[in-house]
């Protein structure tokens, strides 16, 4: 990114602005997971608690790849770079699905055994 | 020779070298840590009900990881603001700034030291009925009295004499009468003397006075009450002293066992606090019927209570030999004496503990060991950079952003971390 000093100083006010906003979250995060009162469904920990939990901390993630890494005005070859990376990771995240449909346990696996 | 595109742009890409290189290693970051999480989700899918132990959820202490989430968001803003003061040409504020960053990085491994302090000193041990208690391992050794001592000098070696309970270098005697002091050089002749490592005759030697063993189990074959194989198959003849288990217990789960009332553990713990544990469950079971929803085993209070709030009270109760109620040590928790045959499993909270302890720590492990990677290239930026500022500072501001992506990154893998390891 590219800046001339004045740039620098308005950026600057952004920087505190999402460093209160990710803090803000973390006693967010916190507070889902600690506070009966905010439990997401049923009582203890359920589908409902991970799916706040990891959509919160990809929130704070993309305030600090957009603004800290400066991700929200870079070159396009860098863009590039990360659409084979974010195609990648979500590939192998995709991989442990394999553990709940396994085509060759369902092929082999004799009932009863 | 000077190297091109260090402070000014590529006219292809419009990006300097090190911006295009930092990226690219950022990507493998990702596929690393990516691996590890894709690890995570598969181990955690794959715990099998019923037939695998629950997985620990919400098991952590969670303040630390709490505290070293704002240090490390607050190091974040640090490092952009000391990359900002530099673009605008304020050395001084610039060095302030990254301070604080390394006092941050310094806090969060401090923190993190602390943490995995506290899980290395905490135990676990699991009974053979599978029911389980947590706590802190007091002792757990084979304390023998020897009078003799055949040794093999084919396989056997004098590692025995680091268990002697009193550290002096004792005497011994062979079959002929002669004294001898146990040292390498005379294992050295003797092996020469007896025709090498493969010399089947084995040396009998006593000592002046019974000797005081204190072994550490792994390193012991086998044992009765009148003999010991070490484990290079040195054997002792003599009387087994101690070969029991303390264990201060603090925490007990009874969630893998069928008939937890029958549970193995409470015939360490007593009556008392079984009575106790049964009330617990009941209390909960019948919160689960109320709230509408069924009673699951994998629910982490149900039963997992801690002996010293539930029952017994502090120092009631006193153990006796034959394994009746917990003696209560000064703290308030039960210390039990197991037979070590009763013992199925005992690991501190290292990696070893169970599948969820190996993935926090391979995970932990890896970015604490980013974290202080950073922090060196961030506190070599701030003390060692002063010429290359006063020579071409755009050139450092560059070297800093770089620096400071890396440092996000590090932060951004935090972010997820925490959620995972301490709240899910």
């Amino acid at each position: 990114m590219e800046s001339t000093p004045e740039e620098i100083r308005k950026h600057v006010k952004a920087y505190k602005v999402v460093g209160y906003t990710l803090i803000a979250f973390t006693f967010i995060t916190v507070a889902v997971a600690k506070v009966p009162f905010l439990d997401v469904g049923a009582h203890g920990l359920t589908g409902g608690d991970i799916t706040v939990g990891l959509l919160i901390a990809s929130f704070k993630a993309s305030l600090v790849a957009l603004i800290f890494m400066h991700l929200n005005a870079e070159k396009s070859l860098i863009y590039k770079v990360l659409l084979f990376t974010v195609f990648f990771f979500f590939g192998l995240m995709f991989l442990s699905l394999f553990e709940l449909w396994n085509p060759i346990r369902q092929i082999f696996l004799v009932p009863g055994t | 020779m000077e190297i091109p595109y260090t402070v000014t742009a590529r006219p292809d890409t419009g990006l300097w070298n090190a911006k295009i290189g930092i990226w690219l290693f950022l990507a493998s970051e990702v596929m690393l840590f990516g691996g590890l999480f894709s690890g995570y989700v598969f181990l955690r899918l794959g715990v099998t009900e019923g037939i695998d132990n629950p997985w620990p959820t919400r098991q952590l202490i969670v303040w630390p990881g709490f505290v070293n989430t704002i240090v490390l968001i607050a190091s974040s803003v640090f490092v952009v603001f000391a990359w900002a003061e530099l673009k605008m040409r304020n050395f001084a504020r610039y060095q302030f700034w990254m301070r604080l960053v390394v006092l941050c990085a310094l806090v969060f491994l401090g923190l993190k030291s602390y943490e995995y302090y506290g899980k290395f000193t905490h135990h676990g041990m699991k009974f053979e009925d599978d029911s389980v208690v947590e706590g802190v391992l007091q002792q757990d050794r084979i304390e023998f009295t020897a009078t003799e001592l055949s040794l093999s000098p084919g396989k056997g070696g004098l590692e025995f004499l680091k268990y002697l309970k009193d550290g002096t270098a004792p005497v011994f005697k062979t079959a002929d009468g002669e004294e001898v002091r146990l040292t390498s050089s005379w294992i050295k002749n003797l092996r020469k003397s007896s025709g090498g490592v493969d010399a089947p005759a084995a040396v009998v030697l006593k000592p002046a006075a019974p000797l005081e063993f204190s072994f550490n189990p792994k390193k012991v074959q086998a044992y009765t009450g009148e003999e010991l194989t070490f484990r290079d198959a040195t054997v002792f003849k003599g009387a087994l002293k101690d070969d029991k288990i303390y264990f201060e217990v603090h925490d007990i789960d009874l969630r893998m066992v069928e008939d937890d009332a029958g549970a193995m553990v409470f015939s360490y713990l007593g009556d008392a606090r079984k009575d106790a544990y049964l009330e617990h469950r009941d209390a909960e079971l019948k919160k689960a019927e109320e709230d509408g929803r069924a009673a699951d085993p994998y629910d982490t209070d149900l039963m997992h209570i801690h002996p010293e709030s539930h029952g017994a009270a502090h120092g009631e109760t006193h153990g006796n030999e034959t394994g009746g109620e917990g003696a209560a040590d000064g703290h308030g928790y039960p210390v039990i004496e197991v037979e070590r045959d009763h013992k199925k499993f005992l690991s501190n909270h290292g990696p070893a503990y169970n599948t969820y302890y190996a993935i926090y720590f391979t995970l932990t492990g890896l970015h604490g060991l980013h974290v202080l990677i950073g922090a060196l290239v961030l506190t070599y930026f701030l003390f060692f950079q002063k010429k290359l500022y006063q020579k071409n500072p755009e050139h450092l501001a560059n070297r800093v952003e770089v620096g400071g992506l890396f440092w996000h990154f590090v932060d951004l893998v935090w972010i997820f971390l925490f959620p995972i390891m301490y709240l899910m």
